[in-house]
């Protein structure tokens, strides 16, 4: 289920309903895992190809 | 005056050892505890377009200005920033001039880095408390919240408890710092720092894959969910912005006390800045927004359902809070495994907030080596002086505890804002002034020397130029507004009417002597040992 709704009680005993829709909440976890790992990727490849410079 | 001339310097013994020096510095608690607040608060998903367009066009270029500004400055022998910016400044002003810069940079610096590792310290001897519970298994004793907020009043409200781990941190940072950088710093961040990621790595996955026993239902990937869940609306506030900003900025380390070119003064005039520095800032993200983008809301919901989420989602209650008063009792609930679990988690965040705080202390033992008091004694006043400023905070949460008002932490909020929200971003703003602006045709031959990448000339001129100096000047006036001291002073109530003002008071005396001491070895260590170099 990916739509979710919580009731929150305040301190005068007044219960709020939130209500969640978290279904593309996977899509941005994801495209923050894949800024990261392109950011990393491009480290390494630089590293890689800074080291066969220095062999040459 | 040639480097040669100026005899030998220190220097990192190995690449890596300096890239998890630096990784260590940036990555600390705020990485774990700090960004999934802000996640929560300021959008969710849709927060990874402010954070990350700030990682692009502010994050990065500042930090390769703070490595060009320390390599530069370590061909001097100047391993701190004042004297550094005194060398780059005078190359456009009168000595006179960039005496006065540099006279105001090394009091923010010493300020800053006194009263923010003093307060950070006390922090880690609570992570500290919470490992010792659970590597001696007394964790187990804990099952609620309530049971760890008393454990947690009696460690604040005991002076002579809460100095145990307090001194603790204190004397290993003097044992890391005071051997120097080689046989120091670098030995103990390849111990700290694959620890860290490790723990990091076997938290990720129980978060992702074990379900607790406490309630089926309470699924971590829903916590999960609960953080990532985008709010669009929030970007039409300039706060999401801003904060994204902050946060960069938090998590990178920039500008606070100079500990990034402090760090970069003991590398090699050839060697490679570009690709190292971009590095480092690969390693904090990966520990930011994949590890504490997930452990904090996975383990707080698997363990505790949705009152961890609604009192930082709804609420506002900082995840760090969560992390001294709600993890122990899921940590403790567990039995066995999760004194194991525990004891990762606190030794992670001790070990993210030591290698944080060496860098700190670090900076601060250079200024005082360069009146010529020697390594050792030098480390010893600036853990002396740490002591001293982080010694409020021990005696408030007595005082406090004594009359039955908290404990509070006045004097540690107080202290928090002012150097940890405002002075950081003043150094930062000086630096990209002064040091990028100003010169940023040398400044770009510097950063691009040695490079195994060559930094986009965009980048760096575009960013010093006009994308950075807008931003800070926009967060000197955004970050003060979003702390409201009011609300610091004014939180326990009427009781605490006069310890709070007291406290904030004694706060401010300690940051305006530190700076103007600051203000003082700057000139004194300038006119004694930098007055003539890089003409």
């Amino acid at each position: 289920m990916s739509v979710e709704t919580l009731t929150v009680v305040t301190t005068n005993g007044k219960e709020i309903p939130i209500v969640i829709d978290y279904s593309s909440a996977p899509i941005f976890m994801a495209l923050g895992w894949l800024v990261v790992l392109l950011i990393t990727l491009y480290a390494i490849y630089k590293w890689k190809s800074g080291k066969g410079a220095e062999k040459k | 005056m040639g480097e040669q001339q100026l005899g030998p310097r220190e220097t990192w013994a190995t690449k890596w050892g300096l890239i998890l020096a630096m990784a260590g510095n940036a990555i600390g608690l705020g990485n774990f505890l700090r960004f999934p607040g802000r996640v929560a608060l300021y959008g969710g998903g849709a927060y990874l377009l402010p954070y990350f367009l700030s990682l692009f066009i502010l994050g990065i270029p500042i930090m390769w200005l703070e490595w060009a500004i320390g390599r530069y400055g370590g061909q001097y022998r100047a391993h701190w920033l004042a004297p550094m910016m005194y060398l780059i400044t005078k190359k456009r002003m009168s000595k006179g001039n960039a005496l006065a810069v540099a006279a105001i940079i090394g009091g923010l610096s010493l300020a800053t880095g006194v009263m923010l590792t003093a307060y950070y310290t006390n922090i880690l001897g609570w992570m500290a408390f919470w490992a010792g519970m659970s590597i001696s298994g007394r964790i187990t004793e804990v099952t609620t919240t309530g049971q760890a907020v008393m454990f947690l009043v009696e460690l604040l409200s005991d002076p002579l408890y809460n100095l145990v781990p307090f001194v603790f941190t204190l004397i290993m940072l003097f044992i890391i710092v005071a051997p120097g950088i080689a046989k120091g710093i670098e030995r103990a961040v390849k111990i700290m720092m694959p620890l860290l990621f490790l723990f990091a790595v076997v938290l990720l996955i129980v978060t992702l894959t074990w379900r607790t026993p406490i309630k089926p239902e309470w699924d971590s990937i829903k916590g999960m969910m609960w953080m990532w869940t985008p709010r669009a609306e929030k970007l039409a506030d300039p706060a999401s912005w801003l904060e994204g900003a902050g946060q960069i900025f938090f998590t990178l380390s920039l500008g606070i006390a100079g500990i990034i070119p402090t760090y970069a003064s003991y590398i090699k005039r050839e060697d490679d800045i570009a690709l190292s520095a971009l590095t480092t800032a690969t390693l904090n993200e990966i520990a930011e927004v994949i590890m504490g983008g997930t452990i904090a809301f996975g383990l707080g919901y698997a363990f505790g359902g949705a009152d961890p989420i609604i009192a930082v989602y709804i609420r506002g209650k900082s995840p760090f809070s969560l992390a001294i008063t709600s993890y122990p009792a899921f940590f403790g609930s567990l039995g066995g495994i999760g004194a194991a679990l525990g004891a990762m988690w606190y030794i992670l965040l001790w070990f993210a907030g030591v290698t944080s705080a060496m860098a700190l202390a670090n900076s601060v033992t250079e200024m005082f080596s360069d009146l010529g008091l020697g390594r050792k004694i030098s480390a010893a006043i600036s853990v002396a002086l740490l002591f001293i400023c982080g010694l409020p905070i021990v005696i408030e949460g007595h005082i406090t505890a004594f009359y039955d008002w908290g404990p509070t932490t006045v004097y540690l909020d107080y202290t928090d804002f002012v150097i940890g929200s405002l002075s950081l971003v003043v150094i930062a703003l000086l630096e990209t002034i002064f040091a990028g602006y100003f010169i940023w045709k040398e400044g770009y031959e510097e950063v691009n020397r040695g490079g195994l990448m060559k930094v986009p000339l965009w980048m760096w001129k575009g960013v010093l130029s006009v994308i950075a100096p807008i931003f800070l000047v926009a967060m000197i006036i955004w970050l003060p507004y979003s702390a409201r001291p009011s609300a610091i002073i004014a939180q326990t109530g009427a009781p605490m009417e006069w310890l709070g003002p007291a406290m904030a008071a004694l706060s401010s005396a300690f940051i305006i002597v530190l700076f103007v001491a600051g203000a003082i070895i700057t000139i004194k260590a300038i006119k004694k040992k930098y007055l003539t170099l890089g003409e």
